[in-house]
């Protein structure tokens, strides 16, 4: 059962997020964990700063979780821990920082950006980098950075990015297209890329199952996000 | 008190249902090594061109494991209940022994990780036995397995 | 007039049309009806999503089912491939209560339901039960004066509706016996052609796999393999250019169940563009004379 100040919590966050919040629960006792989009996390903090004064910010986390950056960002309000998730991507690897609003966030934001090589945005520090590394440090040998990798195998990785973009996993050539229509069959077999209505139907099944997701598909360009 | 190992889950091999697609092979590096490939697997189908015959080297989960019986640091652990084997890779210290006491060598030393593994039996649900499409390699009770293989090799 | 809907797979209809021409021709032929699966996409192929992602292949082959369930009639396959995934995902679905929700959560969304009526066949099942020998025996015009080599495939093996895995392939070659060929045996029929292998290790799955079976038909002297699955087909042809730099030279037709057919009912070769085979089958055509 949630205390009264945890439910507070809880439901102040979905009241100012809306639609921003994607998920909040109550991990354990005295433990709220909120999963926020990454554009809410400032009106998140500003919101929950103005409404508990005593709110003091812990540390922020950073995790590499392959294909994105995971930040955590822990509060201590009244005897609770709260912690605000987001997930940037890796592959323009910025971090808005809010040490305007917590001025305590200044120096761990400066380390994750050494250690991750993520450039900061609006920190106050004009030159933020050089905390813990040399400034001559190079920029693609960050320690706690990753390699850019998801979790399909090198070898499976055409096949899936056909599958997810078109629904047909066998390319077809111009000499095939040209010998089907000599006898006298449509160009293409009815795929769902054939079809317009088809196809965002079939991309819409597949970004329900998750599995554009946990392949790390970028739905715009309709290709994996690595290589 | 002891449990009933005949009621215990095993896998079977049955070679003259098996066409040696090497599917069971890339399942189980995929599972267990985030890879498709043909080396790095838990069980192999061998083939013999004179005879004509396939023929799998798969961990059976042995009623009394020689690797369990031989490891030096108690590492390979016979779970009394399921009666699978399993390696714990934190108490392994890459000795080999298992690999060459084993009758069928079906534990082995993997180099990248400087520890041997084995056949985990995938938590229950074997990805060998799931993509075998003539389910050559199914999971069968120990008492099928045991009256099979007396067929099979003994022929009684 | 048997009805069905006709999944044709991703490999048939971009890579081997050939294969799509000539079972059209047959199925014309044999009065049996056709219809268009609008939107279906792949089965999903086993390797990348039957084994790396288990919940969206089967989402994505319910979707397939229930394009079918739409049209009210049983679906057929080309492809063994196709078969056994789309035969295992209607079988999963129509006994496991937990995982036909959650598809059918994702599916309705877009006003589909899997609901479990329909069967999936594979067109030999289908030539076989459904069509019947005698009627295929009937429309034979040309019998095939040829000594050939079977091939089923390893999905083909697949089996639901007995414990014997050579249900299938019996058929196949019973209706390959009817068009006039000579079955040859040659001792591995069942191995795999290697296709799946082949992603993981090319060398091994060519020379272990294809060079043997290659090199025991080879002596078992035939005029060409017959085949019914697409993939085993691009193996079996491609294989044997691929096999060339390894210094192993097979020169061996190879055709497909439904190629057969069609010439067996007399379809004149232009119209089956054999021309797209990687194999000799222009030769075997000609020394035929259809």
């Amino acid at each position: 059962m949630a205390s009264p100040i945890e439910s507070e919590i809880m439901n102040y966050l979905k009241s100012i997020l809306g639609a921003d919040l994607i998920e909040v629960y109550r991990q354990r006792e005295r433990r709220i964990f909120a999963n926020v989009k990454s554009e809410a996390v400032r009106r998140a903090i500003e919101a929950l700063k103005n409404k508990y004064g005593d709110m003091r910010f812990m540390t922020l986390s950073a995790v590499d979780a392959g294909l994105d950056i995971e930040y955590l960002y822990h509060f201590h309000i009244d005897g609770i821990v709260l912690t605000i998730r987001t997930i940037r991507p890796k592959e323009n690897p910025i971090l808005e920082s809010i040490a305007d609003l917590v001025p305590a966030a200044n120096f761990i934001e400066r380390e994750i950006s050494d250690l991750f090589g993520i450039r900061l945005v609006n920190h106050p520090e004009p030159e933020p980098a050089g905390l813990i590394l040399t400034k001559d440090w190079p920029e693609d040998k960050r320690p706690l950075k990753k390699p850019f990798e998801g979790v399909l195998p090198s070898k499976a990785r055409p096949v899936a990015e056909a599958l997810m973009a078109s629904g047909c996993v066998a390319p077809i050539s111009a000499f095939v297209q040209k010998k089907r229509e000599e006898a006298g069959l449509p160009k293409s077999a009815p795929f769902p890329f054939t079809d317009e209505k088809a196809l965002s139907e079939y991309h819409g099944i597949i970004k329900l199952s998750g599995m554009g997701e946990r392949a790390g598909f970028d739905w715009e360009k309709k290709k994996l996000r690595y290589k | 008190m002891k449990t009933n190992t005949a009621e215990q889950k095993v896998l079977l091999y049955d070679p003259t249902r098996c066409t040696g697609c090497l599917f069971c092979q890339i399942a189980c590096s995929y599972q267990h090594f985030k890879e498709i490939g043909l080396e790095k697997a838990n069980l192999h189908i061998i083939f013999d061109d004179k005879t004509g015959e396939f023929e799998a080297i798969y961990c059976h989960h042995c009623d009394e494991p020689l690797c369990v019986a031989a490891c030096p640091n108690e590492a390979a652990v016979k779970d009394e209940i399921t009666g699978l084997v399993k390696i714990n890779p934190i108490r392994c210290i890459g000795c080999k022994t298992c690999t060459v006491t084993c009758p069928l060598s079906a534990p082995w030393f993997n180099a990248e990780r400087r520890v041997a593994v084995k056949c985990d039996f995938c938590d229950g649900d074997p990805k060998c036995a799931k993509f075998c499409s003539p389910q050559a390699i199914r999971v069968a009770l120990r008492k099928e397995a045991w009256e099979f293989n007396r067929k099979r090799y003994l022929g009684v | 007039m048997v009805k069905y809907a006709f999944f044709l797979g991703c490999q048939i209809p971009m890579r081997l049309p050939n294969v799509e021409v000539a079972a059209r021709k047959v199925f014309e032929r044999l009065g049996v009806e056709t219809v268009e699966l609008l939107g279906y996409s792949c089965c999903p192929e086993p390797v990348v999503s039957r084994l790396i992602d288990e919940e969206a292949a089967l989402v994505i082959s319910a979707r397939n089912i229930t394009l079918a369930e739409d049209l009210g009639i049983n679906m057929m396959t080309l492809c063994n491939g196709c078969y056994e995934t789309l035969a295992e995902a209607n079988e999963i679905l129509k006994h496991d209560a937990e995982k036909r929700d959650k598809v059918n959560n994702i599916l309705k969304r877009y006003g589909r339901e899997y609901k479990g009526k329909i069967d999936i066949k594979h067109v030999i099942e289908v030539l076989y039960e459904d069509v019947g020998l005698g009627n295929i025996e009937k429309l034979v015009v040309k019998p095939q004066k040829i000594r050939v080599a079977l091939h089923y495939g390893c999905h083909l093996y697949r089996e639901y509706k007995s414990a014997d895995i050579m249900r299938k392939p019996k058929m196949m070659r019973e209706i390959v016996e009817r068009t006039g060929a000579q079955v040859i045996d040659y001792g591995l029929e069942r191995m795999c052609c290697g296709y799946p292998s082949m992603q993981a290790s090319e060398e091994f799955s060519l020379k272990e796999r294809l060079a043997r079976k290659l090199s025991r038909i080879n002596s078992a002297g035939v005029d060409a393999v017959v085949m019914a699955c697409p993939a085993c087909m691009i193996q079996f042809e491609l294989g044997q250019v691929m096999l060339r730099p390894y210094g192993i030279q097979f020169n061996i037709p190879c055709i497909n169940l439904m190629e057969l057919l069609a010439l067996s009912f007399g379809v004149p070769s232009k119209e089956l563009l054999i021309e797209l085979h990687r194999s000799p089958v222009q030769q075997l055509v000609k020394k035929l004379g259809v």
